[in-house]
């Protein structure tokens, strides 16, 4: 009976002993939002976080006090780093709402690899944050900007992000598990978007951003940066980008305009299909793209009859015709400007033959240049809109 | 405390040594008046019979449980005036002249011979009236029971939107009429047994014979015959002394005050126990799925009835596990959590003092109080806790700082969630275990919570109400039975009764509704 008993007690203390080890109120939490990693002067990392101001944010009575506070430190490694940032905030760093990652040109210049072990590794991180390239400018400089929108700048990143991959087409989100997937992939290189600030940074960085209707400084995302394994390489033009995530079958909607007679007719693209085949012809690799898709007359400045359906069919023919271009330059400019295997021809064919794949692999820098590309495309004009002939 | 369990004989009442009445009716009289302490609602009458003088004839009765009138006009009167001419010259013999008057002279329906002290003592305590005759050693108890009641009146803890209102009430024979008025069958049968060394409290066991389990019945009957106690004084009483396991906080045994809700258990092949002196009847054998059952269910439409009970088990959930979650979410797995709700969670805790845990402590103990306050004040200051309590739980609460207003709303939710269910004996055992899951949320987190359940599960799946298992019909599972648990299916598909109590399993005659279907397909083929 006595030992009953004294089971019984410990087991009640048992809950009570654990003391709660890995218990955090929310109040202790410092929420990171954004995260970006430099390279410091002496070859350290450099990072900065971007921790949020829960009760700025969501307060019904704002102060001027700022929405989100950057912190900086250096360490010889990623940890060492984060960990350094404790001497100068007050909470617990929680890495789980990471939304925004950003290198800094001259770190992802140099190879990012190393860096990313950390953020796949720790249990904290989830895999669904973005990762940029900051353009012509540190990481922790485009986290200094205020932006006047979204009370969260991260947020802004995150959502125009989001908006342009769906609506427009050149950027491309990344989240960490994409990444390593191409850079670990024989055969498959990866890009990132760029992001950089247009306007007067140094006003940027002060309350003045989000004062003025005018914003001085703007955080804008840019085309793709192009790495080559895990360092960046060069950049694609918008038209590269947009050709290049038609031909990775990553667009949703674009919009794209041709020549009528006096003006332009833009066309909004929908249900766009990409399909890659390839083929050896003559020992040589040769990659078939198919691109398929509806379109939609938006917006018309030519007087065109569009009743007659051959004025509709010359104006998709032209269409299939740029979008053909596009695509051919955006393959042409990579192999020969960068050099690097962004569209996954390589894993393409080790898929579709592999035998040949494992004879060119060694010698792929070289075979990917030379790769012959046939494009089709065959984008069909769907709607016109509410009116037929433009008004004029 | 209440169990007799030592029967020594010194500590047995006075009552229970049992004296044959004796012959001579001033003894008899005395002796009455001085068991029972000369208590002032004791009322003796002397008289003799009709023109008899010689005759002496007592009448002992307990004022206000018998009938006033009843009294004078078929005993007083009958025996006083009526025999004026039958006794005339005549030489009367004790034995003849009780027996006419037993036989002949009451003009009462239920008149019965007593057996000694101790009968006349349940007889006239239960509201008889008793009959002595001087220097005849008998006497006689004539029923004319009757005394203030209630009545029937309207359900005051089981309310329906639609459906009777009607509700039992203290008396037990008003509660019986009750479901006999619905349940107009032969094979209704109701067998009573007096229960309670001192209060005698009378105790009916009613069930359908054919359709109910004959093991549960005798089983009922065994539990019931095995009670010892000195006082029965509502069917808690009772509940607590046959339930199968006592180390549970999930009631077994049902209690309805309904009429229309036991007829429909008696039907389903359950037996009821009514005890007098209180309108909650019980009912066994009790499935956890029936406390989450109204019997409103039954009488609107399937369709709404189903989504009504999926509602139930929502909130039952609700009740049991919102403030553990937010506890656990909060503090452990805040990835959990959208980032823009966080960040509100966030910035509402940024001025609270305490973790959340004894935050909700707080607030769900802060409810209870209020909950038991409101149950226990008396009308006229009803409204005061209102206000106070909104200012306990809510804006004010919040404003001074004390707690973040989420939890407020956890707090809310909780305490509407666990009125829905109808069984307010369920609702109190769900509220009781939310606070070791809140515990459980705070020290390990969905881990907890989640270990909190299986154990839970467990532990309903262990327990069994007279035989059969509690969590019937999900664990076991019973294929026909689902058509009652969560679901409600059409009366039309209701077509066998519960799988586990049954002994005629037909509800309707499928014949008939297999040729009533022919005929509506054959119409179909005509139009």
């Amino acid at each position: 009976m006595k030992a009953k008993q004294l089971v019984a007690i410990l087991l009640f203390c048992a809950p009570l002993l654990s003391g709660c080890w890995d218990k955090v109120e929310l109040n202790e939490l410092g929420i990171v939002n954004a995260i970006a990693i430099d390279k410091a002067n002496n070859g350290d990392y450099l990072i900065t976080v971007q921790l949020l101001s829960p009760s700025e944010i969501a307060s019904q009575y704002p102060s001027n006090r700022v929405t989100a506070i950057t912190y900086q430190a250096t360490g010889k490694t990623i940890l060492e780093a984060i960990r350094k940032l404790s001497t100068s905030v007050s909470r617990r760093l929680y890495f789980a709402h990471l939304r925004i990652f950003i290198f800094g040109e001259t770190m992802a210049q140099e190879g990012i690899r190393k860096s990313l072990d950390f953020f796949y590794r720790d249990h904290e991180l989830r895999t669904d944050f973005y990762l940029l390239v900051a353009k012509h400018s540190t990481g922790a400089n485009i986290l200094h900007i205020l932006t006047p929108l979204e009370k969260i700048p991260a947020n802004k990143i995150y959502g125009s992000l989001k908006y342009s991959q769906d609506n427009w087409a050149p950027t491309r989100t990344v989240t960490i598990d994409d990444l390593l997937d191409c850079i670990l992939t024989p055969g498959k290189e990866p890009v990132l978007t760029g992001i950089e600030i247009e306007g007067n940074p140094r006003l940027g960085k002060t309350t003045e951003n989000i004062e003025r209707m005018q914003i001085p400084a703007v955080l804008k995302l840019t085309d793709l940066a192009v790495f080559k394994r895990d360092r960046l390489i060069g950049w694609l033009n918008e038209s590269e980008s947009k050709g290049y995530n038609k031909i990775t079958n990553h667009v949703a909607q674009t919009v794209e305009y041709v020549n009528c007679r006096e003006g332009k007719a833009t066309f909004e693209i929908s249900n766009l299909q990409t399909k890659i085949k390839s083929k050896i012809v003559h020992n040589k690799p040769m990659m078939d793209i198919h691109v398929s898709g509806a379109a939609d007359i938006d917006d018309m400045e030519c007087k065109l009859d569009l009743n007659n359906f051959k004025n509709v069919y010359m104006l998709e023919d032209r269409l299939n015709k740029k979008l053909k271009t596009m695509l051919v330059t955006t393959v042409k400019g990579t192999q020969e400007r960068l050099n690097s295997d962004i569209f996954g021809f390589g894993d393409i064919l080790y898929h579709h033959h592999p035998h040949y794949w494992r004879q060119v692999e060694p010698r792929w820098d070289e075979t990917f240049p030379e790769t012959k590309v046939q494009v089709t495309v065959d984008i069909q004009v769907r709607r016109l809109g509410t009116i037929i002939e433009s008004f004029q | 405390m209440f169990k007799l369990k030592n029967k020594s004989p010194d500590n047995k009442p006075i009552s229970q040594q049992d004296h044959p009445v004796y012959p001579d009716l001033q003894k008899n009289i005395h002796k009455v008046k001085h068991d029972l302490g000369e208590s002032s609602d004791l009322v003796v009458r002397t008289f003799h019979l009709a023109g008899q003088t010689q005759i002496t004839i007592g009448l002992l009765y307990i004022d206000g449980l018998i009938d006033q009138t009843a009294v004078q006009e078929f005993v007083l009167g009958s025996l006083m005036t009526k025999l004026q001419n039958t006794f005339k010259d005549k030489k009367i013999n004790k034995q003849h002249l009780y027996d006419f008057i037993k036989e002949s002279v009451l003009t009462i329906s239920s008149v019965k011979d007593l057996q000694g002290f101790n009968d006349l003592y349940a007889h006239l305590l239960s509201g008889d009236a008793i009959l002595l005759i001087d220097e005849h050693p008998n006497g006689m108890a004539a029923g004319i029971r009757a005394w203030e009641d209630r009545g029937v009146t309207e359900t005051s803890s089981q309310n329906v939107i639609r459906g009777p209102k009607e509700a039992f009430s203290e008396t037990l024979r008003t509660n019986t009429t009750l479901v006999r008025r619905r349940i107009k069958d032969p094979n209704l049968w109701i067998k009573t047994q007096q229960i309670g060394e001192r209060t005698k409290t009378d105790i009916a066991v009613m069930y359908i014979k054919g359709v109910a389990d004959e093991n549960v019945i005798k089983e009922v009957h065994r539990r019931l015959d095995n009670i010892e106690i000195d006082a029965i004084l509502e069917s808690g009483y009772i509940e607590e002394l046959i339930q199968d396991k006592t180390l549970t906080p999930f009631p077994t045994i049902f209690n309805s005050e309904r009429p229309d809700s036991i007829a429909a258990g008696l039907l389903e092949g359950r037996v009821a126990i009514f005890v007098d002196g209180t309108p909650f009847v019980l009912m066994v054998p009790a499935l956890f799925v029936q406390f989450l059952q109204s019997s409103e269910d039954y009488y609107q439409r399937a369709d709404i009835s189903t989504l009504l009970r999926i509602l139930r088990y929502i909130t039952l959930l609700m009740s049991l596990l919102v403030p553990s979650m937010y506890i656990a979410l909060t503090t452990f797995h805040q990835e959990m959590i959208p980032t823009p709700l966080l960040i509100s969670l966030a910035s509402q805790r940024e001025a609270t003092p305490f973790p959340a845990f004894i935050e909700a402590l707080i607030m769900e103990f802060t409810f209870e109080i209020l909950r038991e306050a409101g149950i226990r004040l008396p009308k006229a200051i009803g409204s005061a806790i209102s206000i106070v309590g909104a200012l306990v739980i809510g804006e004010s609460a919040v404003q001074a700082g004390l707690i973040s207003p989420a939890m407020v709303i956890v707090v809310s939710l909780t305490a509407i969630s666990s009125f829905v269910t109808p069984a307010f004996n369920m609702a109190i055992s769900i509220r009781m275990i939310r606070f070791p899951f809140m515990l459980l949320a705070a020290s390990f987190g969905l881990y907890g919570i989640i270990g909190g359940l299986i154990l839970l599960v467990m532990h309903l799946c262990s327990l069994s109400s007279f035989g059969v298992p509690y969590m019937a019909p999900f664990g076991p599972h019973v294929k026909q039975d689902q058509k009652d648990a969560i679901l409600r299916v059409p009366q039309w598909k209701m077509i066998t009764r519960p799988h586990l109590f049954k002994r005629e399993t037909e509800r309707q005659d499928q014949t008939n509704r297999h040729h009533s279907k022919m005929r509506s397909q054959r119409k179909g083929e005509r139009t």
